[in-house]
């Protein structure tokens, strides 16, 4: 029995939105000072947080030297041993989407696709050397490029900004991390036509002995787990509040809910104002999703309803959270009762 | 807590083989080598590791990026075998006289990256591979004897219900041809025939659109308007100011000359979208025509015919499942599919695939390939095909007796250890196996303070 160790990228992209996330689900982290790679998080005591950088995160976790960790699904795929320890926790925090994308100098007029890239590379090849592409990610890169054709290629490993590699001379081409293609463009480069290596986001993934092991680590993990999937689903909510006048909580119920789905996801929450004199004024509140939202209002304003209301809410529970029993179900084949009998 | 040493774990997708599952593939292995042996192939056996580029040559996308390579001590990039073919045709062309047939026998394992997530994929990243190959004939005669010889050897094994499912990329390339697409348009369908053969038309015309093989009113053809684009406003550039100043954009390791002239060629080349357009319409219906012989090739000819295009490759087609039926195959035993398609871009006539009757698995494959000397690097074409059995799968679904192994006698070792050797020795003497059986010394630390 001992904490969970949750390791969280240090700096990057995914540095802000991690903290962000963290602290939408109320499990922000309180670090001594900026120079300091642990932390923890007050509302969470037995977690460890770990500043590391998220090539080495996944690389971290198989080796057993941290239990759960956020990265993004290019550098878990780009750095996890098959078969190997890491499990994929939640596939999708809703932030860090970005794409790996195979980019050319833009005054390669002649190079839109993939198929134009295999014919440069044996162009080059054909005058005596191979065509160099730098990339952090030589892994995907090197598979998507032989699965197209670009079989005679030297990969440059980089750890650094990439994008100027073609104009100082170091690769041809590059294969990078991209969210909007801004700092392609502005560095003279262009992303191929059939150019995405993989669609990536943040997610988080998990060691499979240690939490399949700990039960006090797998239930760290399950109350992380649950925040951040309530709140996740909460995002998509709001919470709409409005009095309506009627004759009784049963009436306003149904008028309410005349209109099919605009009920709210459970339906209304109906309380009588107590105003001192013979009430006949209700406030209704519902849970509508957040697409619903004008048109819950406009229902409301028909019934007569004044004092409208819409929150943001911070989680929305449900009977299961089901990230906690996908987890439980990939656990499996780790759990040492399991390999006993 | 203190780091503990894990025991190491084989690798995902690779297995193990007992004494059992050996003695039957070295039971199958002799029977099938010797079947190939009486008609006139000889044993030969390639390294295992070799240079990368015997494989990525004129070899699809599909197998390169399945090579497990890597720079060896020497400095060479090399990759373990994933295929024995190319191997054993560079001992035929460089080691045999030049003016015969050679024909040439094989086994042993290969090595094909498999991701352990990937269903569809090899379940196995190590597999064998027993094959011949039949170098130097053009004749219709020599494909018959290839298949004949392939089924032949299953039925000498007890898998007497195998069957053949033949193709002819060669009739597919030649319509193309006549049909007028370009080299890379060509590429491009014949990768697609599985997807055409599933009948996803769609997909396969909207990468069309989006690598800029076809035009579409709706969805613009993003690729070839933004080449229009680029040079037009090149030329512009160059027109206004001059041309120092409109090359100034930086074109990396290539020069504006390189990039122009590939622009220029590749503008010329430039698909027309109505011969395209008529190429997948022929292939997506060509590809979906199988089934017995005589019916599946008068389709073919009849849809051949409707595209204006001319059949007599199908005559060839016909040569060869004559032959092999001469040559003993059963008529009912073979099928014809113009769907067959493989990733690997050397094959330019008949493709064949053998199938066990009792299940879906494919017991193996071959084809004629008379490109590969060329695309290997020899200036010559020499004509060659050959099939290799996928070996484990024939092995499980042959008939052997299993219990073939002899059962090991244990002598235990008593107080008198040299009548235990003695008793060990005059049991392997009359034949039999014998081991002496040690106290056993191994101690289980499960319960050691290890946390």
């Amino acid at each position: 029995m001992s904490n969970l160790r949750f390791a969280i990228p240090s700096t990057g992209a995914l540095y802000d939105g991690t903290a962000k996330l963290l602290s939408d689900c109320g499990l922000g982290v309180r670090r001594a000072n900026s120079r300091r790679y642990t932390a923890d998080i007050p509302a969470l005591p037995g977690v460890d947080v770990l500043y590391q950088r998220q090539s080495d995160i996944t690389i971290e976790i198989d080796g057993g030297s941290a239990d759960i960790g956020i990265v993004g699904l290019d550098r878990f795929y780009e750095s996890r041993l098959e078969q190997g320890d890491t499990v994929l926790v939640h596939e999708g925090l809703g932030f860090g989407d970005s794409k790996l994308v195979i980019a050319v100098p833009d005054a390669w007029l002649d190079v839109t696709n993939m198929a134009d890239l295999a014919e440069i590379a044996l162009e080059f090849r054909a005058r005596g050397r191979d065509l160099r592409i730098a990339t952090k990610y030589p892994r995907l890169v090197k598979r998507f490029l032989n699965e197209n054709g670009v079989n005679y290629v030297n990969m440059v490993h980089v750890s650094g900004g990439l994008e100027a590699a073609p104009v100082m001379g170091y690769a041809d081409i590059i294969a990078d991390i991209t969210a909007t293609g801004t700092t392609l463009r502005e560095n003279g480069l262009r992303i191929l036509v059939d150019g995405v290596v993989i669609s990536s986001q943040s997610a988080i993934v998990g060691g499979g002995s240690a939490l399949a092991n700990d039960p006090q680590k797998l239930d760290l993990a399950r109350e992380i787990l649950e925040k951040i999937e309530a709140n996740l689903r909460a995002r998509k909510f709001q919470r709409v509040t409005c009095d309506l006048e009627g004759e009784s909580e049963d009436e306003v119920a149904r008028q309410v809910m005349s209109r099919k789905g605009l009920g709210g996801l459970d339906g209304p929450t109906i309380s009588a104002v107590h105003t001192g004199k013979r009430s006949t004024w209700f406030t209704v509140q519902v849970l509508v999703r957040k697409s619903e939202l004008s048109e819950v209002v406009g229902h409301f304003r028909n019934l007569g309803g004044i004092g409208i209301t819409a929150n943001d809410v911070q989680y929305v529970y449900r009977d299961r959270c089901e990230a906690y029993e996908s987890l439980l179900e990939r656990l499996k084949p780790y759990s040492n009762k399991q390999v006993q009998s | 807590m203190t780091p503990s040493i894990q025991p190491v774990k084989r690798l995902p997708n690779m297995q193990d083989l007992s004494e059992k599952q050996i003695r039957a593939r070295q039971h199958v292995a002799k029977k099938l080598l010797g079947n190939l042996s009486l008609r006139g192939y000889e044993q030969v056996e390639t390294p295992i590791l070799e240079q990368s580029e015997l494989y990525i040559r004129k070899s699809g996308g599909g197998l390169s990026a399945r090579l497990y390579d890597f720079n060896e001590p020497g400095g060479f990039d090399v990759s373990l075998r994933p295929e024995i073919t190319a191997a054993v045709l560079r001992i035929a062309i460089e080691d045999r006289e030049s003016s015969r047939t050679t024909r040439l026998m094989y086994e042993g394992p290969v090595f094909r990256y498999a991701a352990p997530d990937d269903l569809e994929g090899d379940s196995t990243r190590q597999f064998n591979q027993l094959g011949a190959e039949l170098i130097g004939p053009n004749a219709p005669e020599a494909d018959g004897e290839i298949i004949a010889a392939s089924l032949e050897g299953l039925e000498d094994i007890g898998i007497d219900s195998a069957y053949v499912v033949i193709g002819h990329v060669g009739i597919i390339l030649n319509a193309l041809e006549q049909i007028g697409v370009t080299e890379r348009a060509k590429n491009f369908l014949v990768n697609a025939i599985p997807e055409l053969k599933n009948g996803n038309v769609d997909d396969v015309r909207n990468r069309a659109i989006e690598l800029g093989f076809i035009s579409d009113a709706i969805v613009p053809d993003e690729q070839a308007e933004a080449d229009r684009e680029r040079l037009a406003s090149t030329i512009k550039q160059v027109m206004t100011k001059g041309i120092g100043v409109s090359l100034a954009q930086n074109t990396g390791s290539r020069s504006p000359e390189e990039i122009i002239a590939r622009l220029s060629r590749k503008l010329s080349q430039a698909e027309n979208p109505d011969q395209f357009g008529a190429a997948l319409e022929m292939l997506a219906k060509l590809a979906t025509v199988n089934g017995t012989v005589s019916e599946s090739m008068q389709q073919a000819r009849q849809l051949l015919s409707d595209s204006g295009v001319r059949s007599e490759l199908c005559d060839q087609l016909q040569a060869v499942i004559d032959s092999a039926i001469t040559e003993g195959v059963d008529a009912s035993r073979i099928t014809v599919d113009f769907g067959l398609a493989r990733g690997v871009a050397y094959y330019t006539g008949v493709l064949f695939d053998i199938y066990a009757k009792s299940s879906e698995t494919t017991l193996g494959g071959g084809g004629r390939y008379d490109g590969l000397t060329r695309a290997l690097g020899y200036m010559k074409d020499v004509p060659a095909l050959g099939f290799a059995y996928n070996f484990d799968a024939v092995v499980e679904l042959a008939d052997v007796n299993s219990n073939s192994t002899d059962p090991i006698e244990n002598v235990p070792l008593e107080s008198d250890y040299p009548a235990a050797v003695a008793k060990a020795q005059s049991l392997r003497n009359s034949g039999k196996r014998a081991a002496i059986e040690y106290p056993y010394g191994g101690v289980d630390r499960t319960e050691a303070p290890n946390e």
